[in-house]
């Protein structure tokens, strides 16, 4: 029998296109990121590859350690899905903190070492010396801390400040703090944090209109859900969408 | 070229063309998603998710470890399976039909053929060119076991597919714009560059051709030594002096059969079940 052009077509047609849709009904052929993290041995994974993407319920999976420990440790709202939480998110909840002349941001490398601490698996971080108070608090409570690890973290903390309560700053600076603070209480009245729900950005001046042309999607029945919750489900990046959102709240001011 | 054969090789060009702008519109939307935006008409997955060269070297530590190498998706890894099929039936179908990047290559080898009528494709001596065919095979196990032992992609330092079509993204080394630039500029004077020498999936798949169900066969009573076969692959396969070609080079493009180069019919085809040949 011979093979001509319309056979290959048929071919290539059954099996890639009849496999892919095969392997999609039988859950093999996912196209997002593989969750799961870099053995460090048979039984434990590497903390190293938590990532900013990694949500709570990826790390409650490959790390024993639960949401809401996490919840916890970081003061995050007890009502927070840790299906769609993701680690890179807490950057848009708190300020960073200056201490000894470093700046700290609440970030995925904290959960690294919490976790670490938590768990008990090595992991040696660069860039985090300090943990949230809470944090080292209740380490201290589950008593999952070394002595010697206990005498370190408890001079090793800051508190956590919300990015929603950052304040003005009042002193007068060469005439120019008028200006500044015109600046300050504007980008106050811009800010999106991950917090808010979609009511409240609505309140804050962003119509239907401006909602789809932003994110590319329809405000959704339920504006109770955080815009955090509703981009990540959506498989957006908040943070692009926080961007053009504060953008646009800001010319809307101006005008 | 008759009508019939002027639409055989139509329909393998529309299907290069179909597979070549799907690729482009993923890509597109991928760049769209990190934008925070919605995707247009096609999902946003990125590249390493429907490559299945991504399912190639991430076999050792999946059946060793159970993992995936970092950025490799299951996708790619039931792609690579597709794929295999498809190969050991039909032969490195997905090279001449489907890859992207050889579409590219063909694309930009068109332009070669103009400048060149008489030397393109056959620049390089042959003998050398026969020893440089098998560089590929060398790239193959070397990037297999490189990735298995860093658990890495590295062969993203020299990939110009994954170039070519994220080349905005942060993701692509400078190593391998440089590769994609050299392979496009080679393509003006040789068919398919980094098919023949670098191409480690295509040297994979190759091997198939040792033993494909389906293989090139050629009449040798009714064929007429006319060299159009040989003149037209290519792969610049020797295929007038054989009976049954099972080159590894082979990418099943068809163009050698009498779909659409061999002006007699029956004598040369991809065929099985065939009928013993008498005088």
């Amino acid at each position: 029998m011979k093979i001509s052009h319309i056979h290959i077509l048929i071919a290539i047609i059954v099996i890639i296109g009849g496999g892919i849709g095969i392997a999609s009904q039988m859950s093999l052929f996912g196209t997002s990121r593989s969750a799961a993290p870099m053995k460090l041995t048979s039984n434990t994974y590497d903390i190293a590859d938590i990532r900013g993407s990694s949500t709570l319920k990826e790390v409650e999976t490959y790390y024993q350690v639960p949401s809401e420990a996490i919840i916890e440790a970081f003061n995050l709202k007890p009502d927070t899905n840790p299906s769609t939480f993701q680690l890179k998110d807490l950057k848009e909840i708190y300020q960073t903190v200056e201490i000894e002349g470093a700046e700290y941001a609440v970030e995925t490398d904290m959960v690294k070492v919490f976790v670490s601490l938590f768990s008990d698996i090595p992991y040696t971080s660069e860039e985090t010396f300090y943990l949230p108070e809470t944090a080292v608090a209740y380490l201290i409570r589950e008593d999952k801390l070394s002595q010697q690890e206990k005498a370190y973290w408890i001079k090793h903390t800051f508190n956590l400040a919300f990015l929603e309560a950052e304040e003005v700053i009042t002193e007068v600076k060469d005439g120019t703090n008028d200006d500044h603070l015109n600046q300050e209480e504007e980008k106050k009245a811009t800010a999106i944090t991950g917090r808010m729900t979609i009511a409240e950005i609505i309140n804050m001046g962003i119509d239907s209109e401006a909602f789809k042309e932003i994110t590319g999607l329809d405000i959704p029945e339920d504006e109770t859900i955080s815009i955090r919750d509703f981009i990540t489900s959506r498989e957006l990046e908040f943070s692009v969408i926080k961007e053009k959102m504060e953008s646009f709240l800001s010319s809307d001011n101006k005008n | 070229m008759s009508k019939k054969k002027s639409k055989s090789y139509l329909l393998r060009t529309i299907v290069q063309v179909f597979f070549l702008m799907l690729i482009v519109m993923i890509s597109y939307n991928h760049y769209r998603a990190e934008q925070g935006l919605a995707p247009v008409l096609v999902g946003s997955p990125s590249l390493h998710a429907i490559c299945p060269f991504g399912g190639v070297v991430t076999a050792y530590t999946y059946f060793t470890q159970g993992i995936f190498v970092r950025k490799i998706h299951q996708s790619s890894f039931t792609l690579m399976w597709l794929v295999l099929l498809l190969t050991l039936i039909f032969g490195p179908v997905f090279c001449g039909w489907i890859c992207p990047f050889g579409t590219v290559q063909e694309f930009v080898g068109k332009i070669g053929k103009r400048m060149f009528p008489k030397k393109y494709n056959r620049f390089i001596i042959p003998k050398a060119d026969q020893l440089l065919r098998y560089i590929r095979y060398i790239v193959l196990v070397l990037v297999i076991y490189i990735t298995a032992r860093e658990l890495t992609l590295v062969f993203l330092n020299i990939d110009p597919y994954f170039a070519l079509f994220n080349f905005w993204s942060d993701e692509v080394t400078l190593s391998a714009l440089i590769m994609l630039g050299i392979m496009l500029i080679l393509s003006l004077f040789v068919e398919r560059p980094w098919c023949k020498y670098l191409c480690p999936l295509g040297a994979l798949l190759g091997i198939f051709n040792l033993f494909r169900v389906i293989p090139l066969r050629r009449n040798k009573i009714t064929c007429i030594n006319c060299k159009q076969c040989d003149r037209i692959c290519p792969m610049n396969i020797e295929i007038s002096d054989k009976r049954i070609i099972r080159n590894h080079q082979c990418i099943s493009c068809l163009l050698c059969t009498d779909e659409v180069a061999c002006p007699v019919k029956d004598t040369l085809y991809f065929g099985f079940l065939h009928k013993k040949l008498t005088k």
